[in-house]
């Protein structure tokens, strides 16, 4: 009966490692695209399909005598390989928040600049677009030369008439670039918000690995020796079992509402209420 | 007289963004990092109109508007929110917290001064 406990608990640790690595493998790698979530899916079912066969070969199984004391016990496999799946999944998560952070403080200095730029640019544009003005305004005032020629003076109202149209649509196109400079600058910000709720992901598997972890431990523990009754042992894996559970919907509740649903840097609506 | 715009965001970067537009079409703007920030800075400046982000460190935009609103002086002045949160339940949160307006980043600079001019001239 002990044993069935365990094997049973060692299946779900499994089937929950297995989920957990491919919900990391996912996040991490896999692009968002229409088919990544059923490929995911479905290497998820076939995981559990295989664990359950599992289950089902070890619940046939006679029971093996639990050895005696309070030491992890070497012979049971699974819950072994999920610490040791503990201890090497941590360092990752850790690896991805710092990296995270890295990217964030890159790409907030690498905005932080660009945007400097193009303020800066669009300053010296406007300041030259005055200057140009002013020296157009001067050299209409300027006496004209001695010449009676008609044609010449109107050339040159024509230039000055032409250069000024020039100008001003230089001046709305410098505008337009801006404007979708500063658009595409704000990039920064829904990076952040993502890449934050990429984290809280990260922050609420970290949880799962945690009971997980407990759980193996647990069931990898060999009971003390001399003890009669097994309904004790019982209580605490279902206990951890139920931890596990509820931290797993702890995740999905954690991280079901996306701080972001843009899918391009084009505007997004205004409503006045 | 020169109208005063209070941004509140916890993205320096937005802050930018919003301060270059609205100081190119002569508005102040006071900044604030988040929504104890634009509290604090609410009581201690002037403000004819208030943009805000929701989703910020200590206390988000929903927040800041219901605080703002329990204020005498901020009964009447709009407030708009900037946000990349675009649901339509989040839309009604934030017209039942008295928010005078809902913009979704990305923002285009033209169309927010024109939004600015719509509501406070």
């Amino acid at each position: 009966m002990g044993s069935h406990l365990v094997k049973r608990g060692s299946v779900l640790l499994a089937g929950g490692v297995w989920t957990l690595s491919l919900g990391v493998a996912a996040t991490c790698l896999l692009p968002a695209t229409a088919w990544s979530m059923p490929l995911v899916l479905l290497a998820c079912a076939a995981g559990w399909g295989g664990l359950l066969v599992l289950c089902q070969s070890a619940a046939s199984a006679p029971d093996q005598p639990a050895a005696s004391g309070d030491t992890l016990d070497n012979t049971a496999p699974l819950p072994m390989l999920l610490v040791d799946s503990a201890t090497h999944l941590r360092p990752q998560l850790s690896a991805i928040r710092n990296e995270s952070d890295q990217v964030l403080g890159l790409l907030g200095h690498a905005i932080e600049q660009l945007a400097e730029g193009f303020h800066g640019m669009h300053r010296q544009t406007e300041i030259q677009r005055q200057l140009a003005l002013t020296v157009m305004a001067s050299a209409v005032g300027t006496p004209a030369p001695a010449t009676d020629d008609p044609a010449f003076v109107q050339r040159q109202r024509q230039q000055h008439d032409r250069a000024l149209a020039e100008l001003t649509a230089s001046a709305a196109e410098v505008d337009a670039l801006v404007s979708a400079a500063v658009k595409g600058l704000q990039v920064n910000d829904l990076v952040s918000q993502l890449i934050g709720h990429v984290l809280q992901r990260v922050d609420a598997i970290d949880i799962v690995i945690d009971h997980l972890n407990a759980l193996a431990l647990l069931c990898a523990k060999a009971p003390p020796a001399g003890v009669p009754d097994k309904h004790q042992e019982n209580i605490r894996v279902d206990a951890q079992v139920r931890l596990v559970q509820a931290s797993l919907q702890a995740m999905v509740v954690a991280t079901e509402r996306p701080p972001v649903a843009q899918q391009s840097m084009s505007e997004g609506e205004i409503e006045l209420f | 007289m020169t109208k005063t715009v209070l941004v509140v965001d916890d993205s320096a970067s937005i802050r930018q963004m919003v301060a270059f537009t609205l100081k190119s079409a002569a508005y102040e703007v006071v900044e604030a990092v988040d929504g104890e920030d634009g509290l604090d800075k609410a009581k201690s400046h002037s403000i004819q109109l208030v943009l805000t982000d929701q989703n910020m460190p200590r206390m988000d935009g929903l927040t800041l508007i219901r605080s703002l609103r329990e204020l005498p002086q901020y009964k009447a002045v709009p407030i708009l929110m900037l946000t990349t949160e675009s649901s339509d339940a989040m839309k009604t949160q934030g017209r039942a917290a008295g928010a005078t307006g809902w913009l979704v980043k990305p923002f285009d600079p033209q169309k927010l001064i024109d939004v600015v001019k719509k509501v406070i001239g």
